[in-house]
């Protein structure tokens, strides 16, 4: 368990350190101006450069503990069953971002009810798969939680969430 | 005139006022994405049909119910509900998830009570004498103790020092994106032109918080297959005994003045003051280490904190004419609006209005602390929803609360991107704490160092000569030299 998080440890180490490579490089493109004699790049460089020397620590530390690891076994130890287990999680983590995705891109293309509804029927059938068959109890707080959230904002705030593209009762589908 | 002013407060219009702004405010500040400041704002219009007193005292009632009512996500569902409430989620949450939510959301209600209570009387009787002091703050002192906050965060929210250092670098990192202070210039965009007014603090948390959390709950609906439901809420009180509130009374005196003084500091607010309370506490605490498994120290130093700000932002608002953060900013137009000039001379030309303001949000104190009490077994009660339910239908309110920042899907967008990115982070456990501070604390330290640089014609030297400089960043340097001395400690 201990070496699986040093490793975890390492791959973020490396790909921060990119990402501050990536986010320093940039920082050559900012328009510079004679205004002030601390230029607006300089901020993002040294930010940078402080992600980039924390990661690099974080990169050291974990390849000194990875290379001192004495019992191999340890790494064999990670039974089975368990790497199983982060397999079938990584899929449903996978799964739901999908499901949010699809909500928030139909949110966007139809309407705030149509889009919720998706993101909602969708995660409730999936995080309560093992709670029995109660699909008519998610179908319901997927339908009504929209609509209700929508007219309240609409109506009470005057918050004009996306419209449905059917434009019935006042953009409510 | 300070006793009209209370007998004006204690009008029944404005009683009708405190109660209803409590109460929207204390269910903006509970649902995640909506927070005080929507509440003021959406609220606003409402105000000006109304007599320029009870107009105000709402909307101050709109301010302090939703700093007050975030804790009861941080609380329940380790979600704060507002950017005031995200240290309440370290011990809050724990508390409740080992069936002590009553007694977490007790000691968070009461411990907002007495901060605001302290920042109020502050407000009423030396307000002017604070704000004059504050006045004396520089662009070198506010660097400064922006760089001294940022380092006490980083050095002690997470298990590990660089860990923390690389959440406080991420922070300062995305808050660069967009338009730089002073001049302008645009800076990490990638020619993404919705980038150029940067990320909004919400979207940032909630996709750091909510969406880490329903992922979370994803992942126990295959570890664990069925979830254990808190039913049993049971709750006597407050929850929470005398003496145990009496045992953190050095604990809430600090808190108090940390969260009143950051108030009165323009640009920092109850976001920045709540962790930077609760590091402070971790790091005056004799059992330091227990801070994060869902002990009182860690609510108390929060929920004080953020309230006790409330009175101190409104110090210089109301003294000066000079807002501490956006919800004073818009206090202060609808003062104008109503006809009413702000500005040192307001307690000479408006003292009755200033006076039943203060009366006003004297109250609106109280009635905030008995709504709560009376809505402590009531809110215990969203334990007996499964989370499985919950959680994605308090994403649908974060959605709204994304979409409402600007009335565009780009920062709701935002929020499935830090949604992604805070799942990984919190796999290799890179604190959110710090990557909100600096978040929040980067733009005000860079503003004042690029104005301070410009006052001293390019001289850093004022950093040195100047004692309270001199001080937060000898502080700073302590705090970076005693935690990475701690680190080796504790690896020997």
């Amino acid at each position: 368990m201990e070496l699986k998080k040093t490793k975890k440890d390492l791959v973020c180490g490396i790909i921060l350190a990119l990402f501050s490579a990536l986010f320093f490089s940039q920082t050559f493109s900012i328009r510079k101006t004679s205004l002030i004699s601390i230029s607006s790049a300089l901020f993002p460089q040294i930010s940078a450069v402080i992600l980039a020397a924390a990661s690099l620590v974080l990169i050291i530390k974990s390849a000194k503990k990875l290379h001192d690891a004495k019992n191999e076994t340890d790494a064999i130890r990670e039974n089975l069953e368990e790497s199983e287990l982060s397999r079938k999680q990584a899929i449903y983590v996978a799964i739901s971002f999908v499901i949010l995705f699809v909500g928030l891109f139909v949110m966007e293309r139809l309407g705030f009810v149509y889009g919720m509804f998706l993101y909602l029927a969708g995660s409730l059938l999936l995080m309560n798969r093992n709670r029995g068959k109660k699909w008519w109890l998610y179908l319901i707080i997927s339908v009504v939680t929209p609509i209700v959230v929508y007219l309240l904002f609409n109506r009470a705030f005057y918050l004009r969430l996306p419209p449905g593209f059917l434009d019935i009762g006042g953009g409510l589908l | 005139m300070i006793l009209e002013g209370i007998l004006n407060a204690l009008s029944l219009e404005c009683l009708l006022a405190i109660v209803g702004g409590v109460i929207i405010g204390i269910i903006f500040g509970a649902i995640p994405g909506l927070s005080a400041n929507m509440a003021v704002t959406l609220c606003l219009p409402l105000s000006f049909g109304l007599d320029p007193a009870t107009g105000m005292v709402l909307l101050v009632s709109l301010y302090l119910g939703g700093i007050s009512g975030g804790l009861v996500s941080a609380i329940l569902i380790n979600i704060p509900g507002t950017p005031a409430s995200i240290a309440t989620c370290f011990d809050g949450h724990p508390m409740a998830a080992r069936g002590e939510a009553g007694k977490a959301l007790g000691v968070g209600i009461l411990s907002s009570f007495i901060g605001g209570l302290f920042s109020i009387l502050i407000l009423i009787f030396i307000a002017p004498v604070i704000a004059r002091l504050a006045l004396k703050f520089g662009p070198f002192e506010y660097a400064a103790i922006g760089a001294m906050s940022l380092t006490l965060i980083a050095s002690l929210m997470g298990k590990s020092l660089v860990k923390g250092i690389i959440g406080a670098a991420l922070g300062l990192l995305l808050a660069t994106v967009g338009s730089a202070p002073i001049d302008g210039a645009l800076r990490g965009t990638f020619s993404i032109s919705a980038l150029s007014s940067g990320f909004n603090i919400i979207a940032v948390m909630i996709g750091l918080f909510a969406v880490t959390e329903v992922i979370n709950a994803v992942e126990d609906s295959v570890k664990k297959g069925k979830e254990q439901i808190i039913q049993n809420v049971r709750i006597k009180g407050f929850g929470v005994s005398l003496k145990e509130m009496l045992g953190q009374k050095w604990n809430i005196l600090r808190s108090a003045v940390i969260g009143t003084f950051i108030g009165i500091l323009p640009g920092l607010g109850a976001s920045t003051a709540n962790v930077i309370s609760y590091a402070t506490a971790k790091n005056q605490s004799k059992h330091s280490e227990q801070f994060g498994t869902g002990i009182i120290d860690g609510i108390v130093a929060s929920e004080t904190s953020n309230n006790a700000t409330i009175g101190g932002a409104l110090i210089p608002a109301l003294t000066l004419g000079i807002p501490g953060d956006v919800t004073t900013a818009i206090l202060l137009g609808a003062l104008m609006i109503h006809g009413v000039q702000t500005g040192p001379l307001l307690f000479k030309t408006s003292g009755v209005l200033v006076y039943t303001i203060f009366g006003g949000l004297f109250l609106a104190n109280i009635v905030m602390l008995i709504l709560m009490f009376l809505g402590i077994r009531y809110f215990s009660r969203i334990l007996s929803i499964p989370r499985t339910i919950l959680l994605p239908v308090v994403m649908v309110l974060c959605i709204v609360g994304a979409f409402a920042i600007n009335n565009r899907m780009f920062d709701v967008w935002c929020v499935l991107g830090f949604g992604i990115a805070g799942y990984f982070l919190n796999k290799v456990e890179i604190p959110f704490g710090p990557i909100i501070m600096g978040f929040i604390l980067g733009p005000i330290v860079e503003l004042y160092l690029r104005r301070a640089v410009m006052i001293s014609e390019g001289s850093l030297l004022p950093f040195i000569t100047r004692p309270i400089p001199a001080v937060a960043l000898g502080i700073a340097v302590l705090l970076l030299a005693f935690s990475a001395f701690r680190t080796i400690k504790t690896r020997k």
